[in-house]
């Protein structure tokens, strides 16, 4: 999909008739548009979400998402049926042009502001023609599941690269490579008006026991959605605390009082994480081993016994055979000895012969003796590495928990200081960090209570199912019953199992092009992002260790600004590999490469100024067509610099705020290639003027 | 969902897997996949659940 244009009737503050024209041009594809914070920035993202998908699409940071028209115009209308606000979006998409049109009279608002009408008109070949599901198309164009990754406030969407986020990870690879059709498919399988329904007519037509189990299953089944549903609730509150935890770590750095000290826990929480990153690195690696070869510590007098039972073999010569009983055999057939003497049964030359046999072995007999030393050998060194490992792990593990109680009293210690600072708006601040982090606790521990019981469940549901599959059924409709019920079981079962391989087989291909994008802004080669096995945005760098021979990889926690960037290069990846995906062997036929905008409110917002300068070489080439809204202080120096040496931008627009007041930190005029350009006209009614500029 | 006209390609480890199952459930994953096709974007996809309890009653007699 290109944007070709916006054009806005009465939405929101942006009164009477105004339009954006998009650039559509390969190599000049970042639209620009200039706006100060509280100008409309947020209402115009909201314009293009709420013209593709309505109220569903409004975002959580629109206050008063029912008042869609303009508050003046509503107020002096007369006419409530003939007074609207409408949002017109012309695009392009796969080689046809469409136009989509939504509306909203004051009378509809009045009543139900959520009930829009909308027109999708299509033009191909000349000929223009009216969808008739105009919603069903928009949803398969552009599905409302991706538009929080292409049409977003640069400044929340740093929560994707969060530790806690991998389902909202997982969720976007879905959405934008194609996958959702099997998660779909697995959902309505599981539903209660599929399988629920499949249970009933069993248990309808079946004995008593077995319909307990039935209902005992569903209740599980229950429990199971319950338990996803909480789950999703706590993962969503987690990510809240985290913002807000966020925002008061923000003020206690920009206190002149608590800055130091909030300056040394931020090192401190660092240094947490990476330790207890690496504790639990440890604590795998030390499982692993116990799982995979502790069992010989145990087998240690048995293999000592082994070796020397063999040896005293050896020493006996019993082992390995010295004579092949072969040859032995051979010569007494032959009745020669190959010293020539004859042998005859009987004769004392004979007996000496046939009494070697005893000692003698064949040649299987001595792979074998030479297998089992070997064998021995190998256990052996097992039995040692294994003791090495599991001691110099244990021994990891104990100066981790030491280093880790060190930093853990540093931050109490810095929390009482803080805490009882006699200034009080840092002991406020502090009060409200602490009460932050006891709910991030208790969250973290209700996540973790959560996860407990829905493996409870899922094994309880698992044992119920096979439970009531063995249970044998005469009747005919009961066998038929089941044979249902359990073909829709292994259906998800099959589904779920081709979902996880489809996604696990995207991920060295997303690793690949995230740690493409990463590169172009981040220059450190020792630093890079990568998507973990468990679905986690994690920033890793690469430290020299003491010896300097060999280096070791840590995670990093990841501040806000890299957190951005690191969503960002994420959100890239989806984009760049959606475009080329038919390209990427996959199990669905059909797939298609799509083109999609990216749209973003204050992409600079959080970065620091090291970083502006990356993002802002590297934005144009984040997806076919970019649009960002930027405030005066987020693009003045580097941005301004190297988005206009990149020659990049096609369109430039900036936004002119009419009202009684002007925002705090908001400038009245723009600074713009050395010229001042009013964007703030005092008025009593609050509209929004969208004014294009040169580019 | 696999489509045999294509040019032979190394198969992928879903493709692989959903092979190993048996054939009617094949059939019945690939006729649930046809009808979510047109529906899946949608939020509300009532008629889907009786489409898809057809194809288990057709397919598993």
């Amino acid at each position: 999909m290109i944007l070709e244009k916006l054009v806005l009737d009465n939405f929101r503050q942006f009164k009477g008739h105004q339009e954006i024209v998009f650039s559509n041009l390969q190599n000049r594809n970042v639209t620009l548009v200039h706006a100060e914070n509280g100008f409309g920035k947020t209402a115009l993202l909201n314009a293009l979400l709420w013209g593709f998908y309505g109220h569903d699409g409004l975002t959580d940071d629109l206050a008063q998402k029912e008042r869609i028209i303009h508050e003046g115009v509503a107020a002096r209308s007369r006419d409530p049926a003939n007074t609207s606000a409408s949002v017109r979006i012309l695009f392009k998409h796969e080689g046809k042009k469409y136009t989509l049109t939504r509306s909203l009279s004051l009378l509809q608002q009045n009543l139900n502001s959520r009930d829009t009408d909308l027109s999708l008109e299509v033009l191909q070949d000349g000929e223009t023609f009216r969808e008739r599901l105009s919603q069903q198309r928009i949803q398969s164009i552009m599905p409302d599941g991706i538009s929080p990754f292409l049409f977003f406030n640069g400044e929340r969407i740093d929560h994707l690269a969060m530790e806690e986020n991998a389902p909202k990870v997982t969720d976007a690879i879905k959405q934008m490579l194609g996958l959702k059709l099997l998660q779909a498919s697995i959902d309505d399988l599981s539903h209660q008006n599929v399988r629920g329904r499949l249970r009933t007519e069993l248990r309808d037509c079946t004995s008593t026991e077995k319909a307990a189990l039935l209902d005992e299953q569903a209740e599980v089944d229950e429990k199971i959605t319950e338990c996803t549903e909480r789950k999703k609730t706590l993962q969503a509150n987690l990510v809240a605390i985290d913002a807000d935890l966020e925002k008061v770590n923000a003020k206690l750095e920009a206190n002149r009082v608590a800055a130091e000290l909030q300056a040394r826990r931020n090192q401190l929480e660092k240094q947490k994480t990476d330790l207890g990153d690496r504790l639990q690195a440890v604590t795998k690696r030390l499982g692993q081993t116990i799982s995979d070869d502790a069992y010989t510590l145990f087998a240690d007098d048995l293999v000592k016994r082994g070796r020397e039972i063999t040896n005293q073999l050896r020493a006996e010569n019993k082992i390995p055979a010295r004579v092949l009983n072969t040859f032995l055999e051979e010569l007494l057939q032959r009745g020669q000895c190959i010293c020539a003497r004859h042998l005859q049964k009987g004769t004392p030359e004979y007996q000496a012969v046939e009494q070697l046999l005893t000692v003698a072995g064949d040649q299987n007999f001595n792979n074998a003796v030479g297998a089992l030393d070997n064998a021995i050998g190998v256990i052996e060194g097992t039995i040692q590495r294994t003791r090495d490992t599991i001691q110099e792990a244990t021994k990891e593990r104990l100066k981790i928990r030491e280093d880790l109680t060190v930093v853990e009293e540093g931050i109490e210690e810095i929390h009482q200081k803080l805490g009882s600072r006699d200034d009080e708006e840092v002991a406020k601040l502090e009060a409200s960090r602490r009460d932050w982090q006891l709910k991030r606790d208790d969250c973290i521990a209700e996540i973790g209570k959560t996860d407990a019981k829905l493996a409870e469940h899922t094994t309880r549901r698992e044992q119920l199912r096979q439970d009531i599959q063995r249970m044998a059924e005469n009747e005919a409709d009961a066998r038929r019953a089941q044979r249902r019920l359990d073909a829709v079981e292994e259906s998800v079962k099959l589904l779920e199992q081709l979902l996880r391989l489809e996604i696990q087989d995207l991920r060295p291909v997303l690793n690949k092009e995230i740690d493409d994008h990463f590169k172009k802004i981040i220059l450190k080669r020792s630093m890079w992002v990568e998507l973990s096995d468990d679905f986690k945005l994690t920033v890793r760098k690469k430290i020299s260790t003491s010896d300097r021979s060999e280096s070791q990889v840590l995670d990093v926690a990841p501040s806000t600004g890299e957190r951005q960037i690191t969503s960002l290069v994420f959100i890239a990846s989806l984009v760049s590999l959606a475009k080329r995906r038919a390209d990427i062997p996959t199990i669905l036929k059909g797939l298609s490469g799509a083109e999609y905008p990216m749209v973003m409110d204050s992409p600079f917002g959080q970065l620091g100024a090291h970083f502006r300068e990356g993002v802002a070489q590297w934005i144009p080439s984040l997806a076919p067509q970019v649009v960002i809204f930027v405030s005066s202080t987020q693009y003045e120096g580097a941005v301004a610099e190297v988005l206009r040496k990149s020659r990049r931008i096609g369109k430039r627009y900036y936004l002119c705020y009419h009202g009684p007041k002007l925002a705090e930190n908001a400038r009245p005029e723009l600074p713009l290639d050395g010229k001042r350009l009013e964007q703030y006209v005092e008025a009593d009614e609050e509209q929004t003027e969208i004014r294009e500029l040169d580019v | 969902m696999t489509d045999n006209k294509e040019a032979p390609r190394e198969q992928t480890r879903s493709q692989q897997e959903f092979l190993k199952a048996a054939e009617p459930l094949q059939q019945l994953v690939r006729a649930v996949l046809r009808e979510e096709r047109d529906v899946m974007h949608l939020r509300r996809r009532s008629e889907i659940y009786q489409k898809i309890l057809d194809h288990v009653r057709q397919r598993i007699p």
